[in-house]
């Protein structure tokens, strides 16, 4: 894809917060973040907070002016533009309806500023954008008349209504509850879609990040650990960090014994497993590494001594191979899925989540198991 | 630095508002302190020296009237923050009997003028009072002087006390007492160990700011100091206005602006950082757990005391009004009224004309302050804050003083008219728009304004059709206190009334000084009526527009 192409171009930006009387206390919000949007996608900025996700959002809507590098929108560079003057539309974390004015009069706000739209055009637009959010009726409402969810709706339309270039998100759900949360995401994804709008959307939930993003990039300290799509990301983590961030993890520790046939040999705990490279990874023998267990791929069954025993099962998953052997510490019985914690020496804890536990037999707490995984599905990463 | 000069220069309509404020700060706060401090200074023949105060402190007289205004307002801001502190506690923390009466009781001073308990006060205390004198039998009782000065400054300013830590005792959530008492405290302990500490930035605020009150206050001193018991701003006055020694009443008036810059400063810049914000979760239902039944009749004893003297002021007041002569004959008559609106006529429709109009002008030069303050950002910002609150935390006197030496030569030659009482209001009262403005603007959340301007809306917009209509009912609220005051007030506004524009409020220290108590009485009355009236007309008509939330400000 040719740079031109590109809607929002971030490069290099850098926000310090200075703190004029303690200079050392200065923080470094963002730290030389690089970062391109193509038109119509919804990335994600994700990570813990104090990452810097929100500042790169308020800067690319305007709120805040960066300390250096530049924020181009349609190949304009915008860094110094003031936030009423740039085409971006921001939905705020507390959703930031004006009290004073109904539901109809915030959604309009933006729009009776622009003389380039008629009014016929703008009442069309409003009642058209109020009806997609399934709002028509609530127009005359004032804001505190309103549950959680439409206000939410309403902060939506309100920026949505302005057809801006570039649609913000600041956390947008985190005010309501978990059921409402699932159900907003799908619908801001599906306006957004229907819309086409370029969206940034920042959040520290990382499900949500995964159920609504055509890419997700994760921030730790101010910097870009990794950027991909959802898939890459959960898959194919770069660093440990983004491999516990995005979903749970087991990390195994191993040392490369040999390269071969696009993969490694490696040494486990006395144990030589393959697991096949991803192409992108280069470890040479005596590299030591951790193999990334998601507990979906970690499967706990009874330790027999019999190697290469049948697994039922396992046809779909290819074929399981065993990894370490350990303690049964924990089980918790969730219904569709059962969870174990498994104590294997010298290791942290390692957890597993079994589907269909009672075709596999469900294990009693204290037995002695081994842990086999998928070698297709797993990952490999340097250990730092 | 340099980038938000940059940003300034950006926006016209700000930096045109930013430098106007300033431009009117400098001329109407800075240089009329700046000329008291000046011509205290410097000396008949040029040169600066601190001969004007040698020679003013030379005397023993004057020498009294520093500490007796010192020590008499530390006493005050002691007993009055107490008693305030009694107010609020009973109001905000027990379940006695008459709560909104105290609250009432508590706030009414503040809408009567300063010294208007004076005059009641020797109605009933004086020479010929009806409790001294007939009650008790009293006739050589002498109500004149510290103790007397010191009744009448604790009843006046408490009010001040209460309403400040009022709002304190409401922001502790009572959850925290609640946490005490169930891990095994006593309810003694609870109030010394979290009650009373939570308590103490905001005592020591209202404590301030009673001291700040009791050293600027005129009429009480002037009424019952008598001549054994000078203070500052009495001899400042007579100093300037009977021996026309416009120097010596300079020095004494910057004698008093020391011990109330730095009680300011220490109250905005020290006391007031050093509150506690409880972090709560959802509000628990208020319960009054934490009061012993003793402490409860304490507590009745000392508000339902108070109470009753308040009680008996107005009745006083009343009653010495349509009296023929207040202690000898106290048959009905409409003497003193008649007096009022015949001689006083002037006076009153002077003062409502000034007070209209400089309370507008005061109220949106604050609220734009507050905005300018609170939600921008520019070079000289807190300096701004800070001098535009300064005609308000200073005596009145040093203020009355310095526009009389900086406004009587050309191109300001003010002085004797409309205009110089006007701006005197505007500046002073001004602070009351500010404060209520910034109180308000801090509890609307930035990102509903970052909002407006994110739609699009330039800031000039987003203050018409966002800020402005959320901050309106505090306008409102700042506009009537300002209007009260500007009604009230005497200690600076003596210096600069005319012949041709009167105020009431210095007719009634004057009919008190030649001994027509009826008469001040009546005029009292009118004062207080007018007052009443114009409130609650306001209060009536914003309520329909702005629903309960202006109630309860106001």
């Amino acid at each position: 894809m040719a740079a031109l192409a590109m809607d929002i171009v971030i490069e290099g930006l850098t926000k310090v917060f200075v703190n004029r009387a303690d200079p050392s206390r200065s923080v470094t919000a963002v730290n030389n973040v690089s970062l391109s949007i193509a038109p119509g996608q919804l990335v994600t900025l994700l990570g813990p907070s104090g990452c810097g996700k929100t500042t790169i959002l308020r800067i690319i809507a305007g709120f805040e002016t960066p300390t250096s590098g530049k924020v181009l929108l349609g190949g304009r560079d915008i860094t110094h533009t003031p936030p009423n003057k740039r085409d971006t539309a921001l939905v705020f974390q507390n959703y930031a309806l004006f009290p004073h004015l109904t539901v109809w009069e915030n959604v309009t706000f933006g729009l009776k500023l622009r003389k380039d739209i008629s009014p016929e055009e703008q009442k069309a637009r409003a009642e058209r954008v109020l009806s997609q959010v399934g709002l028509s009726d609530m127009a005359q409402r004032s804001p505190d008349q309103l549950s959680g969810g439409q206000q939410q709706r309403v902060a939506l339309a309100r920026a949505i209504v302005n057809e801006p270039r570039v649609l913000l998100f600041d956390e947008p759900l985190s005010n309501l509850d978990a059921k409402l949360r699932e159900q907003m995401r799908l619908e801001i994804r599906a306006l957004q879609q229907r819309h086409g709008i370029t969206s940034v959307y920042v959040t520290h939930d990382q499900s949500e990040a995964m159920a609504i993003s055509d890419r997700i990039v994760i921030l730790k300290d101010g910097r870009i650990e990794q950027a991909g799509t959802p898939e890459e990301v959960y898959t194919r983590p770069a660093t440990h960090f983004v491999a516990d961030f995005i979903g749970r993890a087991n990390f195994v520790s191993a040392r490369v014994a040999g390269v071969s046939k696009g993969g490694y040999d490696l040494e486990v705990n006395g144990r030589t497993v393959f697991v096949p490279g991803s192409g992108q990874d280069s470890f040479g023998p005596g590299d030591f590494v951790d193999i990334l267990l998601r507990p979906e791929n970690t499967y706990v069954l009874p330790r027999s001594g019999a190697v290469g025993q049948p697994v039922p099962g396992a046809g779909a998953q290819g074929e399981l191979t065993p990894v370490v052997d350990g303690r049964l510490v924990r089980r918790s019985f969730l219904g569709a899925v059962v969870e174990y914690e498994i104590e294997v020496p010298g290791h942290p804890r390692l957890l597993a989540e079994m589907s269909n536990p009672f075709a596999w037999g469900l294990l009693e707490p204290g037995s002695e198991v081994t842990v086999y995984f998928s070698p297709r599905v797993a990952h490999l990463l340097r250990r730092p | 630095m340099l980038a938000a000069w940059r940003r300034l220069v950006a926006e016209p309509p700000l930096f045109i508002a930013v430098l106007a404020v300033f431009a009117l700060l400098a001329l109407f706060v800075i240089y009329p302190i700046f000329k008291v401090v000046e011509v205290s200074l410097v000396q008949p023949d040029g040169s600066w020296s601190l001969a004007t105060f040698r020679t003013i402190f030379s005397s023993w007289y004057m020498r009294a009237a520093l500490t007796n205004t010192l020590v008499t307002a530390l006493i005050v801001a002691v007993l009055a923050t107490a008693i305030g502190f009694a107010f609020a506690f009973a109001v905000t923390r027990t379940n006695i009997p008459f709560k909104g009466l105290l609250n009432t009781i508590a706030i009414l001073p503040v809408i009567s003028p300063p010294f208007v308990w004076s005059v009641a006060i020797i109605m009933l205390f004086g020479r010929n009072g009806f409790v001294t004198s007939k009650l008790l039998g009293l006739h050589d009782f002498n109500i004149y002087g510290m103790h007397g000065l010191v009744f009448a400054q604790v009843v006046t300013f408490f009010p001040v006390a209460y309403m400040t830590l009022k709002g304190v005792l409401e922001s502790l959530d009572n959850s925290l007492e609640e946490a005490a008492l169930d891990l095994g405290a006593s309810r003694w302990h609870v109030f010394r160990k979290v009650t009373l500490p939570l308590a103490r930035p905001g005592l020591a605020s209202a404590a301030l700011i009673v001291f700040i009150e009791s050293m600027a206050d005129f009429g009480n001193p002037l009424i019952l100091s008598g001549s054994h018991f000078p203070t500052l701003a009495v001899q400042a006055y007579l100093q300037v206005t009977g021996m026309f020694d416009l120097r010596g009443g300079a020095a004494l008036a910057v004698a008093l602006l020391v011990p109330s810059l730095v009680a300011f400063v220490v109250q905005k810049y020290w006391v007031s950082r050093r509150r506690y914000v409880t972090v709560t979760g959802k509000p628990t239902g208020r319960s009054y757990m934490a009061v012993s039944r003793g402490a409860k009749a304490f507590l009745i004893a000392v508000t339902g005391l108070v109470s009753l003297l308040v009680i008996s002021f107005y009745v006083a007041i009343a009653v010495g009004a349509f009296a023929r002569l207040w202690g000898f004959d106290h048959s009905f008559t409409w003497r003193n009224f008649e007096y009022v609106f015949g001689v006083g006529r002037e006076a009153i429709l002077d003062t409502l004309v000034i007070a209209v109009a400089s309370t507008p002008v005061a109220g949106i030069l604050g609220m734009v302050i507050a905005f300018l303050v609170v939600r921008q950002r520019f070079p000289g910002r807190s300096t701004m804050e800070f001098v535009s609150l300064l005609d308000y935390a200073l005596p009145g006197t040093l203020i009355g003083i310095g526009y009389v030496l900086a406004f009587n030569t050309r191109p300001l030659a003010l002085t004797g008219t409309f205009a110089i009482i006007a701006l005197h209001f505007i500046f002073r009262y001004m602070p009351l728009g500010i404060q209520a403005g910034v109180a308000s603007l801090q509890q609307i959340h930035p990102s509903i304004e970052e909002a407006a301007i994110n739609l699009g809306a330039s800031t000039a917009q987003t203050f018409r059709k966002v800020t402005l209509p959320l901050v309106a009912p505090a306008f409102f609220s700042g506009l009537v206190f300002s209007f009260v005051r500007a009604m009230t007030a005497v200690s600076g506004a003596i210096f600069l009334v005319s012949a041709d524009w009167q105020l009431m409020t210095v007719q009634i220290l004057s009919q008190v000084g030649s001994g027509r108590l009826g008469a001040a009485a009546a005029f009292s009355m009118v004062l207080l009526a007018i007052i009443l009236l114009a409130t609650g007309t306001i209060r009536l008509l914003l309520g329909r527009a702005f629903g309960a939330a202006i109630q309860q400000r106001l």
